[in-house]
């Protein structure tokens, strides 16, 4: 077993954006661990800080000026902050990799998809020599049937699951010990989200690594993280596991956040809102 | 199954849809001549009764979307009819289905692309009423403007911004004011929150629900979730492949659904 079982640990991050003299507190204070093999999903509306903490993870962020990061982030006790650009290329990918929300959008339109995967794994994997064996594996492995047929398809070619499979199938490619997954089904159908999270799980438990969920929806969280952190305007107001917070929320926006899941056969006349007002 | 049609003893039926089709030609070879035929709508009927809502849903290409637009003759219709308090409208010119469009008004999915980015609010708006109440002068135009932001829960000093400047739940509420603008009877919401994140989902919804109650609307809500279909409908239709697989009201849907699909719908459901 590796000695560091908390693979990612974060102490303090804060991240400013300056624009035209004026500073913006995106993320305030923000401290977490993500240890090996768990799933931690960060939870909160648009803006509230949640995409810009996962970007910073590996240092996606823009540079300075424009945007000033504070505090430290360390993944296998190497400090990320003071990371060289060969090492960030390392852990780029290598070791965290990223799915992000729009896959239609994440993947160039002009090659196939087998060719895209393939850049990936002979960039990170330089060890690999039948890369084209290698691709199509992985595209088995996300549950794309017909890999060696589909890995010549162009991604208009794919419909918005299977796009978001070979997102995913690409993420996997360099074997990566976190998977960030930023709102990985909100562009997609409830069906297709059940499938692609039911994926996710699965993929979580053979490769044994970890993944960082981002997302707004409590209604994915559930069977799905095992440690929940709820952000709001750039704080983490509530944290604790998935259960604990899903059965007894402490926080009022946490309460409203869960609240405001659309429930089936749930009578309410009216949808529960979020009372900005209440919340300081 | 294109009886199965819940019957409403109570209202009047504004909108009626019978053996409604739409289909695409697939060009092919040389001569790009039709080779194939892709049937988006494939022999759908549904009734929707005044000052109800009838819930539409399905998956990506389930053809869910082509009803709503071919209902506002934004998709083709290839045969069926469509009839609207009781008229014909499937065949009208242009000119003749003008009056139609200030009935019917349509609410789109994506507040982003959907909103003219060089336009300030007040000519999102106000447009509309240039077409349809050319009697208005400017100050008229821009008070009802004014008077339709307050309705959405938008404030009159948003007149003279611009779409770049709201978040998307307040463009949605801007689509919403545009809809409303020249006093429709029948609002299509195509996927009106699925862009959306569920806080600002829920706000919506309200709203279109405040909307329908104090303006006695009508309502086709088309969506892929269930959930939110099954809170806001009176009656649901489920689309699968073209086609109504089952049509019942909302509460049967729940707990008594007759179809697979509809079952299969129902377990893609989060359960919290």
């Amino acid at each position: 077993m590796s000695t560091f079982h908390d693979l990612l640990r974060v102490e303090n991050l804060s991240i400013d954006f300056v624009s035209e003299g004026r500073s913006t507190r995106a993320v305030d204070q923000v401290s977490f661990i993500v240890p090996a093999c768990r799933t931690v999903a960060i939870v909160g509306e648009s803006g509230s800080g949640k995409s810009v903490t996962a970007l910073a993870l590996t240092r996606l962020l823009p540079p300075r000026p424009g945007c000033v990061v504070g505090g430290s982030i360390f993944f296998e006790g190497r400090n990320v902050m003071a990371a060289s650009n060969e090492e960030l290329r390392r852990l780029r990918g290598k070791q965290i990799a990223y799915v992000f929300q729009e896959p239609s959008t994440s993947l160039n339109p002009v090659f196939p998809v087998g060719a895209q995967i393939a850049e990936a794994i002979r960039l990170h994997r330089p060890q690999v020599r039948d890369v084209n064996e290698e691709v199509i594996r992985a595209l088995g492995q996300v549950g794309i049937r017909d890999p060696e047929k589909r890995f010549r398809d162009y991604p208009h070619q794919l419909s918005g699951g299977m796009q978001q499979r070979v997102m995913i199938a690409m993420a996997l490619a360099c074997q990566p010990q976190i998977l960030v997954a930023d709102e990985p089904t909100t562009a997609l159908d409830v069906t297709i989200q059940a499938q692609i999270m039911e994926l996710l799980k699965e993929l979580k438990e053979s490769l044994k690594m970890s993944i960082v969920l981002i997302t707004h929806n409590f209604g994915i969280v559930k069977g799905f993280a095992d440690e929940v952190l709820v952000m709001f305007r750039g704080k983490i107001v509530e944290r604790g596991s998935a259960a604990e917070i899903l059965e007894n929320p402490q926080h009022p926006y946490t309460k409203a956040l869960i609240a405001c899941v659309p429930r089936l056969g749930g009578n309410t006349k009216r949808l529960t809102t979020i009372d900005y007002s209440t919340l300081s | 199954m294109s009886d199965s049609q819940i019957s409403s003893d109570t209202s009047p039926i504004l909108l009626e849809a019978v053996g409604l089709e739409v289909h695409y030609p697939v060009l092919g070879g040389l001569l790009r001549r039709t080779v194939d035929q892709v049937k988006a709508v494939d022999g759908v009927s549904f009734r929707i009764p005044r000052g109800t809502t009838v819930g539409l849903v399905g998956e990506s290409g389930s053809g869910k979307t082509t009803i709503g637009r071919a209902i506002v003759r934004l998709a083709p219709i290839t045969s069926g009819t469509i009839r609207y308090d009781g008229h014909d409208i499937t065949h009208l010119t242009p000119a003749e289905f003008l009056p139609y469009r200030k009935k019917i008004q349509m609410v789109f999915q994506d507040p982003y692309n959907s909103l003219n980015p060089r336009l300030p609010v007040l000519e999102i708006v106000g447009e509309a009423l240039e077409i349809h109440f050319p009697a208005m002068n400017r100050n008229q135009r821009r008070e009802r403007v004014a008077e339709l932001l307050r309705q959405v829960g938008l404030k009159p000093e948003h007149l003279d911004r611009y779409p770049h400047e709201f978040s998307g739940g307040q463009r949605q509420r801007i689509g919403i004011a545009r809809a409303l603008a020249v006093e429709p009877e029948l609002i299509v919401c195509d996927e009106p929150v699925s862009a959306l994140d569920v806080s600002v989902q829920a706000q919506i919804i309200n709203l279109l629900q405040d909307l329908q109650e104090t303006l006695g609307l009508t309502y086709l809500f088309i969506a892929h979730d269930l959930a939110v279909v099954e809170h806001l409908s009176d009656t649901v239709l489920v689309m699968n492949q073209g086609k109504i697989v089952e049509a019942a009201s909302a509460e049967e849907i729940y707990r008594n659904p007759q179809h697979d699909y509809t079952r299969k719908l129902l377990a893609a459901v989060p359960t919290l």
